[in-house]
C-alpha cells in the first residue's frame, strides 16, 4: 500500500519537476533573446549617430556654420559612448573580433574627418572640398555599416541558434513529460486494478460469510420449529401424566415424586416458551395484535395466577388500582406475559414477609404500570443490563435463563411503549412499562371473548 | 360426570388429558384428528368437546366449523381450544368460543375450563362474516 502510494508520489514529483524545467527553459531563452535584440538596437543606434556625424561635418564643411560643427562634435561623443556600450556586451571571441572591424573603420572614419576639418583652416574652395569629402569619406561610410551590418547579423545569426536550442530543449522536456505521464497513467490503472480485485475478493468472502450466517439462521429457525412441535408436545404429556400419577398416588411420598416431576416439566415448558420468543424476537417476527383491553383486568389476571405461590412464601401481593377503568390497546396474551413475568422475578427475589404492589395510572397519553417489591434491589451499574439478552447477575443464586426480561422488554416495545427499572439498592426496586391508551375507540369493544385461563410467562 | 370428547393429534398428550379427566370424574373418549372427532360426535353428541389447533387434515378451528355446518346438535356442543400456538385469543375470537386454554398450562386449569364450559355450554358461534381458517394443518379439508 505505502509502496504504491510512494511510486504515484515519485511519478508525479517527476512530472512537476519536468514541467518546471520547461518553464525555466523557457524563462531562460526569452532573457537571452532580449540581450541580443537590445545589441541589435545598438548597432542600429551607431549607424544612425554615424548618419547624424556624416550630415553635421558635411553640412560643416559647405556652411563653415559653427553650429554643425558643435552639433558634429556631439554626435561623435554620442558616438564613442554607444561604441564603448557595444564592447561592453561583446564578451565572445567571435563579438569581440567584430567589434575590433568596427572599431577599426570608425577610427579610420574619425581620422579621415578630422583630416577635413583640418583642410577648412586652409584657403581651400568649398567645392573641392565638398568632392573631396565625397571621396575620401563616402567609402569610410560604407565600411563601417558594412561592419556594424556585419555585427548585427552575427547578433541574429547568435538569436536564430538560442531559438533552435530552446525549441530541440522544450521538445525533449514536452517527450520526458509525456513519458512520465502515460506512466503514472499505466501505474494508476494497475494499481486500480490490483485494488478492485482484492476489494472482489474480500467481497466475495464476506458475501459467503453473510449466506452462512443465513444458512445457519434458517437452520436454527428450523430446529426451534420442530423444538415448538415435536419437544413440547411429549413433554406436555410428561406433565399430565405426573398430575394424574400424583392424584393417583397411594402413598405421599409417590405424590410427591409426581409433583416434583410435574413441576419440573411444566419448567421445561415454559423454558422452550421463552426459547420461541427470543427466537423470533431476534428474527424481528415478534407481532402484536393489539385490541382494547381493561388494565384493571389485566392486573386482576395477573395477581390471580401469583396469588398462590404467594400466599405459600408468605409475601403480600397487593393491587393498587387508583384509577380505574382504563384501557389500553394492547395484545392481551402478550402484555399478560410481561406482567407474569415480572411479578414472577419480584416473587423470586422478595423475601418472606415482603410485599409486591402493582399498579397502572395515566401518564400522558398512554398508561404506565408499576411493579413494586420489598427485595433486595438491584445495584446501580446493572439497572442498564437487566434487559439484556441472557444476562444475568455474576453473584446471582438464583435460578433463571436471562431471557425473561428481554422478551419482555421486546413485547413492550412491539406494543410503541417502553420498559424501565428504578431501583433503591437495599429498598426493593419497581418496574414500569408504557401501553398505549386505548380511549379514543371506547364505543365498540368486544371485550375478553373468554377469561380462558391465559399462560403465566 | 359429564361425556366428553379429547381430540390430539398427539396420541400421549391425548391420552394424558383424557387420564386427568377421568381422574375429575368424567367419561371421557379420544380422537386423534379431526376427521375421526367428528366421526365419534356423529356416533354420540358428547356435552364438551376439548379439541387441538393444530392437527394434519382438519385442525380444530375447520371441526368447529364443521360442526356448525353438519348442525344435527353439533352445534350447540361447546368446544375448548387447547393448544401451544400464539395469538390463540384471536384464533378462539375467530372461532367463537369463550373457551381456550394455551400451552403449557397446570392440570387444574384445564379441569377448571372444562367445569366451566360445561355450566355455562355457551356453544361457538363464528362472529358473522369472519372466516374460520381450516389452518395451515388443514389442507385437505373436506365440506
Amino acid at each position: 500500500m505505502a509502496g504504491y502510494a510512494i511510486v504515484i508520489v515519485l511519478l508525479v514529483a517527476g512530472v512537476a519537476g519536468a514541467i518546471r524545467r520547461l518553464d525555466a527553459v523557457d524563462a531562460r531563452t526569452e532573457a537571452h533573446i532580449r540581450a541580443k535584440e537590445q545589441e541589435i538596437a545598438l548597432t542600429e543606434r551607431l549607424r544612425w549617430r554615424n548618419e547624424v556625424v556624416v550630415s553635421s561635418a558635411s553640412g560643416y564643411l559647405l556652411s563653415r556654420d559653427p553650429i554643425f560643427l558643435a552639433r558634429l562634435r556631439e554626435a561623435d561623443a554620442a558616438f564613442d559612448e554607444d561604441l564603448a556600450a557595444l564592447e561592453r556586451r561583446s564578451p565572445t571571441p567571435i563579438e569581440q573580433s567584430l567589434f575590433a572591424e568596427i572599431e577599426r573603420v570608425s577610427s579610420e572614419y574619425r581620422r579621415a574627418q578630422e583630416d577635413l576639418l583640418a583642410e577648412t583652416q586652409l584657403p581651400v574652395d568649398p567645392r573641392e572640398l565638398g568632392e573631396h569629402f565625397e571621396t575620401l569619406l563616402q567609402p569610410r561610410r560604407v565600411a563601417l555599416a558594412g561592419a556594424l551590418d556585419g555585427f548585427a547579423r552575427h547578433k541574429q545569426e547568435v538569436i536564430a541558434g538560442v531559438y533552435a536550442e530552446a525549441q530541440r530543449d522544450r521538445r525533449h522536456l514536452l517527450l520526458w513529460t509525456q513519458g512520465l505521464l502515460g506512466v503514472v497513467m499505466l501505474v494508476s490503472l494497475a494499481i486500480a486494478w490490483t485494488f478492485s480485485r482484492q476489494l472482489a475478493r474480500v467481497y466475495a468472502k464476506e458475501q459467503q460469510a453473510l449466506d452462512a450466517a443465513q444458512k445457519a439462521l434458517a437452520a436454527r429457525d428450523e430446529i426451534m420449529g420442530v423444538v415448538a412441535h415435536d419437544l413440547r408436545n411429549p413433554l406436555g404429556a410428561i406433565t399430565m401424566k405426573a398430575a394424574v400419577l400424583r392424584q393417583e398416588a397411594s402413598s405421599e411420598k409417590t405424590r410427591r415424586q409426581a409433583e416434583s416431576i410435574e413441576n419440573i416439566g411444566m419448567r421445561m415448558e415454559y423454558l422452550i416458551r421463552s426459547m420461541l420468543d427470543v427466537t423470533v424476537l431476534e428474527a424481528g417476527r415478534l407481532t402484536v395484535s393489539p385490541a382494547p383491553c381493561s388494565a384493571d383486568g389485566l392486573l386482576r389476571e395477573a395477581t390471580d395466577l401469583f396469588s398462590g405461590v404467594a400466599t405459600s412464601k408468605g409475601i403480600q401481593l397487593a393491587r393498587g388500582v387508583e384509577e380505574p377503568g382504563i384501557l389500553v390497546r394492547a395484545d392481551h396474551d402478550r402484555v399478560l406475559q410481561v406482567l407474569s413475568n415480572l411479578l414472577g422475578n419480584a416473587l423470586k427475589f422478595t423475601p418472606k414477609g415482603g410485599r409486591i404492589t402493582m399498579s397502572v395510572e395515566r401518564r400522558n397519553s398512554s398508561a404506565r404500570f408499576a411493579v413494586s417489591d420489598t427485595g433486595p434491589g438491584i445495584a446501580r451499574d446493572h439497572v442498564s443490563h437487566v434487559f439484556d439478552r441472557f444476562w444475568r447477575p455474576k453473584e446471582s443464586t438464583k435460578a433463571g435463563t436471562g431471557l425473561g426480561l428481554f422478551i419482555a422488554r421486546g413485547i413492550v416495545e412491539a406494543h410503541g411503549g417502553r420498559i424501565w427499572v428504578e431501583s433503591d439498592p437495599g429498598h426493593g426496586a419497581t418496574f414500569y412499562f408504557s401501553m398505549p391508551l386505548a380511549e379514543a375507540e371506547v364505543s365498540t369493544i368486544p371485550l375478553n371473548v373468554g377469561q380462558g385461563a391465559p399462560n403465566p410467562a | 360426570m359429564a361425556d366428553l370428547l379429547v381430540i390430539d393429534d398427539d396420541l400421549d398428550g391425548a391420552d394424558a388429558l383424557a387420564e386427568l379427566m377421568r381422574l375429575a370424574g368424567h367419561e371421557v373418549r379420544v380422537g386423534y384428528d379431526g376427521e375421526e372427532g367428528l366421526h365419534l360426535m356423529q356416533e354420540r353428541i358428547p356435552e364438551v368437546v376439548i379439541v387441538d389447533v393444530e392437527m394434519p387434515i382438519v385442525g380444530g378451528p375447520a371441526m368447529a366449523y364443521e360442526m356448525l355446518l353438519r348442525d344435527a346438535g353439533l352445534e350447540a356442543v361447546p368446544v375448548v381450544l387447547v393448544s401451544g400456538v400464539t395469538h390463540l385469543r384471536d384464533i378462539a375470537t375467530r372461532v367463537g368460543t369463550p373457551y381456550f386454554l394455551g400451552k403449557p398450562y397446570r392440570h387444574t386449569q384445564v379441569v377448571e375450563l372444562v367445569q366451566r364450559a360445561l355450566a355455562e355450554r355457551i356453544a361457538p358461534r363464528p362472529a358473522p362474516g369472519t372466516t374460520v381458517p381450516t389452518g395451515p394443518a388443514a389442507p385437505r379439508h373436506r365440506p
